[in-house]
């Protein structure tokens, strides 16, 4: 088996696990699934021989896609232990929401149940259409938005899949989930902007506005925590004023106070960031885009930079680092950044780490 | 009770040291009865995430791709330290009944 075929056994069980988890909100699901994707490739990168029976055995240690699907839907119940008084309740009215839903489902399930509907096939169709039939039907419906999904799944608003699917018999009044495509009527918020603050100061603000911070460590211990908290953010991704959806993570860059400005790759631009809020005008140098899931199968890109770039590539995950010189305007550096998602031949930047040779 | 309380063992394990996922789920799937599979483990910590109790950095490995480390707040440090209470009077509690003295 080559490399190729392990990660197409891989991805087949992603995808599973993304059919799932398909009741959860699409923050939630894409965060479980992101990560249950790295803990996978941290188990990989371990193995002596990457064979199939190797990979089997990691994703049957994972666990089946049902049994997470199983946990990840207790994860919304009340807990038995009190958290004590400095517990967050955020996402309680966003869970109290979904509670009520779910009661109110429950409530127009057990008033019409008794007789037996066709669940209708709206993949394909448009969110509005796709209400109006499943009502039409007598069942109810909840709407997961995912911010994109497949080439060939249609423009924006266009259900791409739904659970049940078209053809079952359920009950009236039972729910049918639909996932659809774009950013239509998703909760969303502007970015605010905590470039410039302290890591502990941009984490509240971002939660304080319904969205996540993610660090991107430039600590380096081996033991003991990592102190994030006295550092200075230097550059976010969303930037400030882009809506993000609610829950969704902002990812920040930040260093300890006194460390001179550094690199920076941020939405397609390799960019110099300072101390001082805001990032300056893009600089000259050279790009490396590999592929992350097939670092073996894909010659590391070259593009030049003059003023920033922007280049074409298939959807996927990358990494991307880039070299500068040294000018009288920024020190010399590499930085990496992981977390790319490439979306329509478009570079999204998050997850950023720099290093600067001072 | 069980569900309720490995929350509780991830803040417990984070106290320590910064951990990424996969070694986290590792640590807590080798402890015998407490976790089932360790994919179980990615919706709990993406809950608690989101409650403020662990946030999220990334960091270079020594080898293969970088990794998510995870590591306890102000506010995981306090649920910790509740639960820690909480915990040590009901084990003596259950402990006393089970040994019979009660």
């Amino acid at each position: 088996m080559t490399t190729t075929d392990l990660d197409l056994i891989v991805d087949d069980y992603l995808r599973q696990l993304e059919t799932a988890l398909g009741s959860l909100p699409t923050a939630r699901r894409a965060q479980i699934i992101t990560e249950i994707a790295e803990h996978v490739s941290q188990a990989r990168s371990g193995l002596p021989v990457q064979d199939e029976a190797s990979i089997r055995s990691i994703l049957e240690r994972v666990g089946t896609p049902s049994e997470i699907a199983a946990s990840a839907l207790t994860e919304g119940a009340p807990i038995a232990w009190q958290r004590g008084r400095q517990a967050k309740r955020r996402g309680v009215l966003a869970a109290g929401i979904a509670i009520l839903l779910v009661v109110i489902g429950v409530v127009i399930y057990l008033a019409q149940s008794g007789s037996n509907v066709r669940v209708p096939n709206v993949v394909g169709s448009n969110e509005a259409s796709a209400k109006q039939l499943l009502s039409g039907a007598g069942l109810q419906y909840s709407v997961a938005l995912r911010p994109f999904g497949p080439e060939e799944s249609g423009g924006p608003g266009t259900v791409i899949a739904q659970f049940p699917p078209g053809g079952t018999i359920e009950t009236s009044g039972s729910p049918v989930t639909l996932d659809v495509k774009g950013i239509t009527t998703v909760p969303s918020v502007t970015v605010p902007s905590v470039v410039g603050e302290s890591v502990t100061a941009a984490f509240s603000q971002l939660r304080a506005s319904g969205l996540m911070g993610e660090s991107g460590g430039t600590c380096t211990r081996r033991s003991g925590s990592c102190e994030l908290e006295s550092q200075v953010v230097i550059a976010q991704y969303p930037f400030a004023g882009k809506s993000a959806l609610i829950g969704s993570s902002v990812a920040l860059d930040a260093l300890p106070p006194g460390v001179a400005s550094q690199l920076g790759v941020v939405d397609g631009m390799l960019a110099m960031s300072g101390r001082t809020p805001g990032l300056a005008q893009p600089v000259a140098g050279t790009v490396w885009i590999t592929s992350l899931t097939q670092p073996d199968k894909v010659e590391p890109v070259r593009v030049a930079l003059a003023g920033g770039f922007s280049r074409a590539l298939p959807a996927g995950s990358y990494e991307l680092s880039a070299t500068v010189p040294s000018s009288p305007s920024h020190s010399s550096g590499t930085c990496t950044s992981r977390d790319i998602t490439v979306v329509d031949g478009k570079t999204t930047t998050i997850g950023l780490h720099c290093q600067s040779k001072l | 009770m069980r569900r309720g309380a490995i929350e509780f063992c991830v803040l417990a394990l984070l106290q320590d040291a910064d951990m990424y996922g996969f070694e986290l789920t590792r640590k807590l799937s080798e402890m015998d009865s407490l976790v089932t599979s360790e994919g179980t483990v990615y919706p709990l910590l993406s809950r608690i995430r989101e409650e403020g109790l662990v946030d999220t950095f990334w960091e270079e490995s020594p080898q293969g791709p970088p990794r998510r480390y995870y590591r306890l707040t102000t506010d995981g440090k306090h649920a910790l330290e509740s639960f820690r209470v909480q915990w040590r009077s009901f084990r003596d509690a259950v402990d006393k009944l089970m040994e019979g003295g009660a």
